[in-house]
């Protein structure tokens, strides 16, 4: 049994605003400031520790990276509270849309695709940079405020990685990403992406040719597999 | 208009099989045939196809007999094209190829996964399920979306079929391992800590073999089969959880050979009731590969109108995606 605390005082006016695969999200009023409560809820497919584990270490890890990566300056959401004995944690509430519903609505131009991508690709050699991967670098995690201002958001599966191979394991799956769900603007996208994260990550010859690597492997696991 | 049939023929790895299968979806006729696994759990691409080769006219043969059919009441020819060993696709291709040819019937390649899918598919009666592939071969997540069957997760190592069958030969246990080492798992009581391999929704499995094997001979194997189990399916069970969020859809088909385990099964159904999500899986025989899914994708060809291939174009496709092949009947 879980005690009455906190959380469901926060709970008690918030309003949910998204329930994912492993959390639910709420928008609730933090001392008067709109704020996201993110509650990692609990799986009864997985066995009692193993399920505790992981939500604590997510929970733990999303809100270490985002506050790491807000020192810094990278567009993410400001970390409020975290709870890692109840799964949850408060951040600030961006006002905004998601980047993935908005290419698929066809929302903006293919300058404002450019613009986009390539301030996403200097945010994530700067997260890069102090060797932060993201995890789950989908479109979906992107929130683009005013201005055409990428945040980055949902670290759940974030890690902390200085090796190369990692770092060029979070872009090619951002490159799936874009080559299932957004394939007429991949090109465009993810030219100007790698563009401009080439130009800011450090160690970019590294991280690029082990991705152009993974490029070609991950679509031969099957041969690999039977050689083997 | 009379029934249709379609000769299926696979020869993707280690089986080489024929079925015929008519128009209605009901199967006339399976038989195959298996290479026995040598020493190592790779196979051998020149002995395999030396073995489908060999194999090839009795195979084909009994597929017939057991339908009652001669060779010119096939209405068309359906053969795995690829992904899978050459040699051993050369096999299957030509086999289909000179009966195309000798008796001009109608050729139709077929992608050997989504063979898999589409017999799922039609066994569970799943109208758009989200199909869960668990094999020595595949580790998939797959949903039908814009025109294309399109893969939303999968193995970025080894697959989940070989990391129990590895880890079974570690303590001894003779291929295929993965049956055993469920009945282990069950006498486990300890959960042990184990690298857990999740990125985005796909998973990564070497890790986690090569941690578990590192433990035989500290820990009573009970207990490192058990926690192997639980991490390796739990990674599973949340990349699918995750992949149906973002498509939500409303069945989820599990098959391959692993899909047998009935910790995982009970797991799919955990997750998925709490989405109001029905999960299905095949029997047993249709888990391994097999002629009939070959044959189900040939009907679904025919049946949209889609253009055979002529002789000359029946090529083979050792690496071909899922994303590459148009699907004109869904
Ligand atoms: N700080 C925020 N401000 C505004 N909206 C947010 C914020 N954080 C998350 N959201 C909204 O909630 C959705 C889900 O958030 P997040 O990706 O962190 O959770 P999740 O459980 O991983 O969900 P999913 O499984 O959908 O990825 C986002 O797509 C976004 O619409
Ligand atoms: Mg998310």
């Amino acid at each position: 049994m879980e005690i009455r605390g906190l959380l469901e005082h926060f709970l008690e006016d918030g309003v949910m605003i998204s329930k994912g695969a492993e959390s639910n999200l709420y928008k609730i009023s933090y001392y008067g400031k709109p704020a996201v409560l993110k509650y990692r809820v609990e799986k009864k497919y997985r066995i009692k520790e193993l399920d505790k584990k992981i939500r604590r270490r997510r929970t733990f890890g999303e809100a270490s990276s985002i506050y790491e990566a807000w020192k810094k300056g990278i567009n993410v959401p400001r970390l409020l509270y975290a709870d890692l004995e109840r799964y949850y944690l408060i951040m600030e509430y961006l006002e905004g849309e998601v980047l993935r519903e908005a290419i698929l609505k066809k929302k903006y131009t293919d300058e404002e695709i450019s613009v986009i991508a390539s301030s996403l690709g200097e945010m994530i050699a700067n997260l890069h940079n102090i060797d932060i991967v993201h995890g789950d670098l989908t479109t979906a995690n992107i929130i683009i405020k005013d201005e055409l201002r990428p945040y980055l958001i949902d670290f759940g599966l974030s890690e902390r990685r200085s090796d190369p191979e990692a770092k060029a394991v979070d872009i090619e799956m951002f490159y799936r990403v874009l080559e299932s769900t957004h394939t007429m603007e991949r090109e465009k996208f993810f030219n100007a992406f790698i563009q401009a994260y080439k130009k800011n990550v450090l160690n970019s010859k590294e991280i690029i040719s082990r991705f152009n690597r993974i490029r070609r492997m991950g679509r031969y696991i099957e041969e690999r597999r039977r050689r083997s | 208009m009379g029934r249709k049939y379609v000769l299926g023929i696979e020869s993707t790895a280690h089986t080489f099989a024929t079925a015929i299968v008519d128009d209605e979806l009901n199967i006339l006729s399976d038989v195959r045939d298996v290479v026995k696994p040598g020493e190592t759990l790779g196979i051998d691409p020149k002995l395999t196809a030396e073995h489908h080769a060999n194999v090839a006219p009795q195979v084909l043969k009994k597929a017939l007999d057991d339908a009652g059919m001669d060779i010119i009441d096939i209405d068309a020819v359906a053969y795995s094209m690829g992904p899978g060993l050459g040699p051993a696709l050369r096999i299957g291709a030509t086999v289909a190829r000179a009966i195309a040819y000798k008796f001009k019937k109608p050729l139709y390649p077929v992608h050997h996964g989504i063979g898999h899918i589409e017999l799922t598919s039609s066994l569970l009666g799943f109208k758009d399920p989200l199909v869960v592939i668990v094999s020595g071969g595949h580790t998939s997540i797959l949903s039908f979306s814009l025109g294309r069957w399109r893969t939303y997760g999968e193995t970025l190592d080894i697959t989940l079929g070989n990391l129990m069958d590895m880890f079974a030969r570690k303590i001894g246990i003779p291929f295929p391992g993965g049956p055993k080492i469920e009945e282990i798992a069950r006498k486990g009581r300890k959960y042990i800590e184990m690298p857990y391999g999740i990125k985005g929704n796909n998973m990564v499995y070497s890790g986690l073999l090569t941690y578990a094997t590192q433990l035989i001979g500290k820990e009573p194997v009970e207990n490192i089969a058990y926690s192997l189990q639980e991490t390796a399916f739990t990674v599973l069970v949340e990349a699918t959880e995750r992949a149906l969020t973002q498509v939500s859809k409303k069945e989820i088909g599990l098959t391959g050979g692993v899909a047998s385990n009935d910790r995982l099964y009970n797991m799919m159904c955990d997750m998925a009731s709490e989405h109001g999500v029905k999960v299905g899986r095949l029997e047993k025989k249709y888990n391994s590969d097999n002629g009939v899914q070959i044959a189900v994708v040939g009907i679904l060809y025919m049946k949209s109108g889609y253009a055979p291939v002529p002789v000359e174009e029946a090529v083979i496709k050792q690496r071909i995606r899922v994303e590459e092949v148009e699907v004109p009947w869904r």
